[in-house]
C-alpha cells in the first residue's frame, strides 16, 4: 500500500507491506523491514537493523503527535483515497470557520472585553480565560463584527466550546 | 567516605523516629492536595504517624487521598471553596482527632491567620509561628527587619511608592533599569522592569492594578534591577531551642515569568566563600524574625557576586528534594520533629554537600503553544527509575488532570556523585519518562539540560529569555533512522486502532527546508 506521511510538513511517500507486526517499509530511499510492536496504549518499540527505539504517540484533530525523547514530530498519514479527496478540494470550510473563535483550553472565563454589535480589529483582544491560575488572552482571529457571544463572565468552559462569533468585513 | 556519612546520617535520621514515635503529634491533616500532600503523607507514614488527607469535588481520585490513612471532602473545585476554607481545614482536623496541620506549599502555606487560627484551635501548626509568617510576607516589612540584622537588600524604596514623583525620584537615585514590585506579591504578578523614565507611571500604574486583583493590595514599590542576576536560595531549619542551620543552596535560575522551572545544588556559580557568608545571612535573616522550622531565604546574586536579600518563603519549598539529596536531610520529618519541640539534630559543621542534585519540574502544558496549560486523562505512562532518579509525583494512568489547580504535576530528582552525573542521569532519566493524555514539559526541559547555557553551568535568570528560541529548536538528532520510524509508528497506530482516517483540512504549507528534510537526507546519505 503506498502512503503519503507527512512529517512535520514535510511529504514522505511510504509503501508498507505489513506482515504481521512486521513492515517492510520503504520511505524514499529507506527500504528496510521495521519491526512495530506496541507495548501500551501509545507506546512502541521499534527495531531497525537491530537498533533499538521507544515512541510515543498521542492523536490529534489533524492526525498524530509521535514523540521520540519526548520531542515530539506531527505526522499525518494519507492514502491514496484521502490523497484523491483531497484533490477535488474539499476546500474552504476552515475559511469560513475563521470567525468562530473556540476555547483553545478549558477554563473560567474571568473577563469579556467586547460586546455583540461591535467592530473589532484583528488581534484585538475579545476575553480573558483563566486556567491552572495563568490568565490567557482571547484575541481576534479576523476583524469584523461581534455576530454573538456564547459565553458568560465566570462560566467555566471546555476546551473547544464555541466562545464569540464574527462576522468578516 | 560517602558511605560512611551515610551511614552516621541514616542512624540520626532512625534516631528521629524513634523520638518522633513517643511524641505529641501522632495525627497529621495535610492541608494541601497534589505532589506535596503526597510527599508529606509518605515521610508521616514512614515515621508512623497517621495522615488525614483533604480534598475537593474533582480530586475525589487525586493521589493523596488514595495513600492517606483517611481522606475528607472539603468543598467544590475552585480552592476559594475547598483548599483556602480555614474553617472547614481546621473543623475537619478536630473531627478527625488530628493534633497537627501541615500546610505543604502555596493555598493557606503562608497565611498568618491560619497558622493562628490552627494554634488557636489547639493543634499544632507545622510551620513557623504566624508573626514570622506576617513580617515576611510584608515585603516592606520583612526588607526593614532583615537590613537591621545586617543582611544586604537590594537598594530601593523603603516604603511603598505613594506617587510617580517620589518613585521616579528614587529611580533617578539608584539608576535605571529598576523593577516595579508588588508588596505582597509573587509568582511574578504586578512586577515590571523599567528601562527609562518615560515608562515608569505606566509601570506603576499596571502593576497596582494586577497587584490589586490577584493579591488585594494595591501597593507596589521600586527597586534597582540587577545586571546578569542569579536567583540563588538557602535552606535552614530552626528549632524552638534558638538552634538555627543552613543546608546549602538551590540554584534557581532557570525561571519563566517568574515561575522556576529547573533547581540545582550546589550552584554552579557558587564558590565556598560564597556559600558561607549567604548561609551566615540567611541564618541571620531567620534569627532576625525569631524563625521557626523550616524555610527559605532567598538572594539575588549579581555577576560580581554580590548577593542581595530578596524574600523569605516561611513553608517548605517545591524544589526542597535537591536539598535532601545532597545533605541526606529529610526536610519533611525534620520539620515534624521541630514542630514536637525537639532539638535540631544537626550542627552546622554536620551538614556537608555530597554530590550534586538537579530538579525538573513536570507541568502539564505546551511549550510549544506558547505554555498553555494542558488538562485532560493520563491515558499512558512510564515514569524513569534506576540508580540516582526519585520522582515526586503520584500520578497514574487515568488520573483526570483538571484545569483547576497548579499545573505542576510531579518533579523528577536526579542526584549524581558530580554535576556532570547528575546531568547525564537526568537527560537518561527524561528520556524514559513518557506521560501521554497531556502535553508536558519533559522535552522542553531535556532541551534546557541540552543548551549550552545550562550544560556549561553558565546562566542566569534570563536564560530562558535570551534563548528561548534556540532552546525550543533543540531536540537531539542522535537516531538517522527517525523519520521512518515516525512514520511507521503513525501507520502502526491507524492501523491498530482501526480508527477512521483523518481528512486533512485542505490547508498545505510545505517550509521548503525543514529540519526534517534535513534530517530525512542526512538519513539516507548515511545508509
Amino acid at each position: 500500500m503506498k502512503y503519503i506521511a507527512t512529517i512535520d510538513e514535510q511529504d514522505f511517500a511510504i509503501d508498507v507491506h505489513a506482515n504481521g507486526q512486521v513492515f517492510d517499509i520503504s520511505v524514499e530511499d529507506f527500504d528496510r523491514p521495521i519491526d512495530c510492536k506496541r507495548i501500551s496504549p501509545s507506546r512502541y518499540s521499534l527495531l531497525i537493523d537491530g537498533k533499538s527505539y521507544l515512541m510515543q504517540v498521542q492523536k490529534n484533530q489533524t492526525g498524530f503527535e509521535v514523540f521520540f525523547h519526548n520531542h515530539p514530530v506531527k505526522v499525518m498519514i494519507k492514502d491514496e483515497v484521502d490523497l484523491l479527496r483531497e484533490k477535488f478540494g474539499m476546500g474552504d470550510i476552515a475559511a469560513e470557520m475563521h470567525g468562530v473563535v473556540q476555547a483553545p483550553i478549558p477554563g473560567m472565563v474571568v473577563q469579556i472585553a467586547v460586546e455583540e454589535g461591535q467592530t473589532v480589529e484583528q488581534d484585538a483582544s475579545l476575553m480573558v480565560i483563566e486556567a491552572m491560575k495563568m490568565e490567557n488572552e482571547i484575541k481576534a482571529p479576523i476583524a469584523g463584527n461581534i455576530k454573538k457571544i456564547h459565553v458568560e463572565q465566570g462560566q467555566n468552559i471546555d476546551k473547544d466550546v464555541i466562545l464569540i462569533e464574527i462576522d468578516p468585513e | 567516605m560517602f558511605e560512611r556519612c551515610a551511614l552516621i546520617r541514616n542512624l540520626t535520621q532512625m534516631e528521629s523516629v524513634l523520638k518522633i514515635d513517643g511524641s505529641m503529634i501522632r495525627k497529621i491533616l495535610i492541608a494541601n492536595r497534589g505532589e506535596i500532600a503526597l510527599r508529606i503523607i509518605r515521610a508521616c507514614q514512614e515515621i508512623g504517624l497517621e495522615t488525614v488527607a483533604v480534598y475537593s469535588t474533582p480530586d475525589r481520585l487525586a493521589p493523596h487521598v488514595l495513600y492517606a490513612d483517611e481522606a475528607y471532602h472539603i468543598g467544590e473545585a475552585q480552592s476559594a471553596k475547598s483548599y483556602l476554607r480555614i474553617d472547614k481545614l481546621i473543623q475537619t482536623a478536630k473531627d478527625a482527632g488530628c493534633d497537627a496541620i501541615h500546610p505543604g506549599y502555596g493555598f493557606l502555606s503562608e497565611n498568618a491567620d491560619f497558622a493562628a487560627a490552627v494554634q488557636d484551635a489547639g493543634l499544632t501548626f507545622v510551620g513557623p509561628n504566624p508573626e514570622a509568617i506576617r513580617v515576611m510576607g510584608d515585603k516592606v516589612a520583612a526588607r526593614r527587619k532583615v537590613k537591621s540584622a545586617g543582611v544586604p537588600v537590594v537598594p530601593g524604596l523603603e516604603e511603598p511608592a505613594k506617587n510617580v514623583d517620589k518613585a521616579a525620584e528614587v529611580a533617578r537615585d539608584i539608576g535605571f533599569p529598576v523593577l516595579v514590585k508588588a508588596v505582597g506579591g509573587g509568582g511574578g504578578k504586578g512586577m515590571r522592569i523599567v528601562k527609562e523614565e518615560g515608562d515608569l507611571e505606566n509601570a506603576l500604574n499596571t502593576a497596582s492594578s494586577e497587584a490589586k486583583s490577584a493579591f488585594g493590595d494595591p501597593r507596589v514599590y521600586v527597586e534597582k534591577y540587577l545586571e546578569e542576576p542569579h536567583h540563588i536560595e538557602i535552606q535552614i531549619l530552626a528549632d524552638q531551642h534558638g538552634n538555627i542551620i543552613h543546608l546549602n543552596e538551590r540554584e534557581c535560575s532557570v525561571q519563566r515569568r517568574y515561575q522556576k522551572i529547573i533547581e540545582e545544588s550546589p550552584s554552579p556559580f557558587m564558590t565556598d566563600e560564597l556559600r558561607q557568608k549567604m548561609g551566615a545571612a540567611a541564618v541571620e535573616t531567620a534569627r532576625a524574625c525569631d524563625y521557626v522550622n523550616a524555610g527559605t531565604v532567598e538572594f539575588l546574586v549579581d555577576k560580581h557576586r554580590k548577593f542581595y536579600f530578596l524574600e523569605m518563603n516561611t513553608r517548605l519549598q517545591v524544589e526542597h528534594p535537591v536539598t535532601e539529596q545532597i545533605t541526606s536531610v529529610d526536610l519533611v520529618k525534620a520539620q515534624i520533629s521541630v514542630a514536637n519541640g525537639e532539638k535540631l539534630l544537626w550542627k552546622q559543621d554536620d551538614i556537608k554537600v555530597q554530590g550534586h542534585a538537579i530538579e525538573c519540574r513536570v507541568y502539564a502544558e505546551d511549550a510549544r503553544h506558547n505554555f498553555a496549560p494542558s488538562t485532560g486523562k493520563i491515558t499512558d505512562m512510564h515514569i524513569p527509575d534506576g540508580m540516582g532518579v526519585r520522582f515526586d509525583g503520584g500520578i497514574y494512568d487515568g488520573l483526570a488532570i483538571t484545569p483547576y489547580y497548579d499545573p505542576m504535576i510531579g518533579k523528577l530528582i536526579c542526584w549524581g556523585g558530580d554535576r556532570n552525573e547528575a546531568l547525564n542521569r537526568m537527560l537518561r532519566a527524561l528520556r524514559e519518562f513518557s506521560i501521554s493524555g497531556v502535553q508536558t514539559s519533559l522535552g522542553f526541559c531535556a532541551s534546557v539540560l541540552e543548551h549550552h547555557a545550562f550544560n556549561e553551568g553558565k546562566y542566569d535568570t534570563h536564560i530562558l529569555e535570551e534563548y528561548l528560541d534556540e532552546i525550543l529548536a533543540l531536540s537531539k538528532e542522535d537516531a538517522s533512522d527517525v523519520p521512518a520510524g515516525l512514520a511507521a509508528v503513525a501507520f502502526a497506530h491507524q492501523s491498530l486502532d482501526g480508527e477512521t482516517k483523518q481528512t486533512s483540512s485542505g490547508k498545505q504549507e510545505t517550509t521548503p527546508e525543514s529540519r526534517w528534510k534535513l534530517r530525512g537526507r542526512h538519513w539516507s546519505m548515511d545508509q
